[in-house]
């Protein structure tokens, strides 16, 4: 095979060349996706909880979750993909590669960690693989597109408003799937009064202004000098930290946080996964 | 939009979306300050019943729900089940719940080598609790 490679070069030299930088863009867009599944992961792959809801997560939940995480894959490699003009053929098959290098990254490091092990259900395998590797896909896309910005001169995308809310969601789920299944989100939140649980609300809110101020000074694009500052407030915090709120109320659902909890509770578990969330999905404007 | 834009020029949608999302908000607040403001919490007052019983290669399964209907999460709650036949204690079984949030119930099973007559033979208390 490389004899028969090597003899099809020298008869052409100047299509090798180019056979040799794509494959190794092939190969450099792997190690990123792959990088960036792992730098995104790791924390949540060394989280017990995750183990443990492999087997334990409803699967009716878990299946809605894997369900929701291809076109959240889909639309997010539209919104930060390299090229304007990607096709939405490309943003499907970036969203599958994503998923692959997810799956695959997943599968390796539960199996290092001994997570995973031959006596254990089928049921239980799919199911701890199946959780792990959702943030572990989102991880491969963001770095895909991230870690490539240097060498892309393409003109940067308009921020469309519906834009700028989705950036936000993927923020808050990302910064939130990290923390949900932890049993400290639910301890913290019983250790809280309304109180703590207000002043949380209110510092979040604050949070995530700050973020969307300094966002607006960095692009230069949006606040003008005449803007009053509710403006900003009423458009972009407050539908931020709803998109929050509710990413948290979902993954704290499908983590079965949820369960058999007052309204109170779930407020409260809410409130205290939105502070990470809100932080997330504030940042996601600045960093994606 | 490169440029700077006046309040009204901004899209509709933006103030819909934006007006809903503080409506929403603003809820979660006075919901908040309301409970709040409506002093101590109550604290935990927990009772357990038999859900269900059925048998299983080691015995019997009580399947059991522990109810906190006061106003403070209650965690390590040791519960302990006395399966009786008239005033005799037959079997004694303890669990521990880790959190039995506010106003919550939390799920076990207790596993007896005897036969349950009924749900009523068997006697629940609860032993304590630590805060979380």
């Amino acid at each position: 095979m490389r004899s028969m490679q090597r003899g099809r070069d020298d008869a052409k030299p100047g299509k090798s060349s180019d056979d040799a930088s794509s494959h190794s863009r092939v190969l450099k867009d792997f190690g990123r996706a792959a990088g960036g599944a792992l730098i995104f992961s790791l924390p949540i792959l060394m989280t017990m909880e995750m183990w443990a809801l492999g087997f334990t997560i409803d699967r009716a939940r878990l299946l809605l979750l894997v369900v929701l995480a291809l076109p959240l894959l889909v639309i997010l490699s539209r919104h930060i993909g390299f090229e304007e003009t990607q096709s939405w053929r490309d943003d499907i098959l970036d969203a599958l590669v994503a998923l692959g290098v997810g799956l695959v990254v997943s599968i390796a490091i539960l199996l290092l960690f001994k997570v995973l092990g031959p006596a254990m259900s089928l049921d239980e395998v799919v199911g701890k693989i199946a959780l792990q590797a959702i943030p572990a896909s989102i991880g491969a896309l963001l770095a895909k597109s991230q870690f490539a910005m240097q060498d892309d001169d393409a003109a940067p995308k308009e921020d469309t408003y519906g834009g700028e809310m989705f950036l936000m969601a993927v923020g808050a789920l990302f910064l939130g799937f990290n923390v949900a299944p932890t049993e400290e989100m639910v301890l913290i939140s019983y250790q809280m009064t309304e109180w703590h649980t207000l002043a949380m609300v209110l510092l979040s809110l604050l949070v995530m202004h700050g973020f969307v101020f300094a966002v607006g000074f960095a692009g230069g694009t949006e606040i003008g000098p005449d803007t009053p500052w509710w403006s900003e407030l009423l458009r972009l915090t407050i539908p931020g930290y709803l998109i929050a709120l509710l990413i948290s109320v979902y993954l704290l659902w499908t983590f079965g946080r949820m369960d058999d909890a007052s309204l109170q509770q779930m407020i409260t578990a809410a409130v205290v996964l939105g502070f990470p969330a809100s932080v997330g999905a504030a940042a996601a404007r600045l960093i994606l | 939009m490169s440029q700077p834009v006046s309040e009204a020029q901004r899209p509709m949608l933006e103030w819909i979306v934006g007006g809903i999302a503080a409506g929403i908000v603003a809820a979660l607040i006075v919901y908040l300050g309301y409970k709040a403001l409506e002093g101590e919490p109550s604290p935990p007052d927990l009772a357990a019943a038999v859900e269900r019983i059925e048998q299983v290669s080691g015995g019997w399964l009580v399947r059991t729900t522990l109810n906190n209907s006061g106003g403070e999460t209650a965690a390590a709650v040791l519960l302990k089940a006395e399966l009786r036949n008239g005033t005799d204690i037959v079997e004694e079984r303890e669990i521990t719940f880790d959190y039995v949030p506010a106003n919550s119930a939390r799920k076990g099973a207790f596993l007896f080598t005897s036969q349950p007559a009924t749900a009523e033979a068997i006697a629940f208390v609860v032993q304590g609790y630590s805060e979380p």
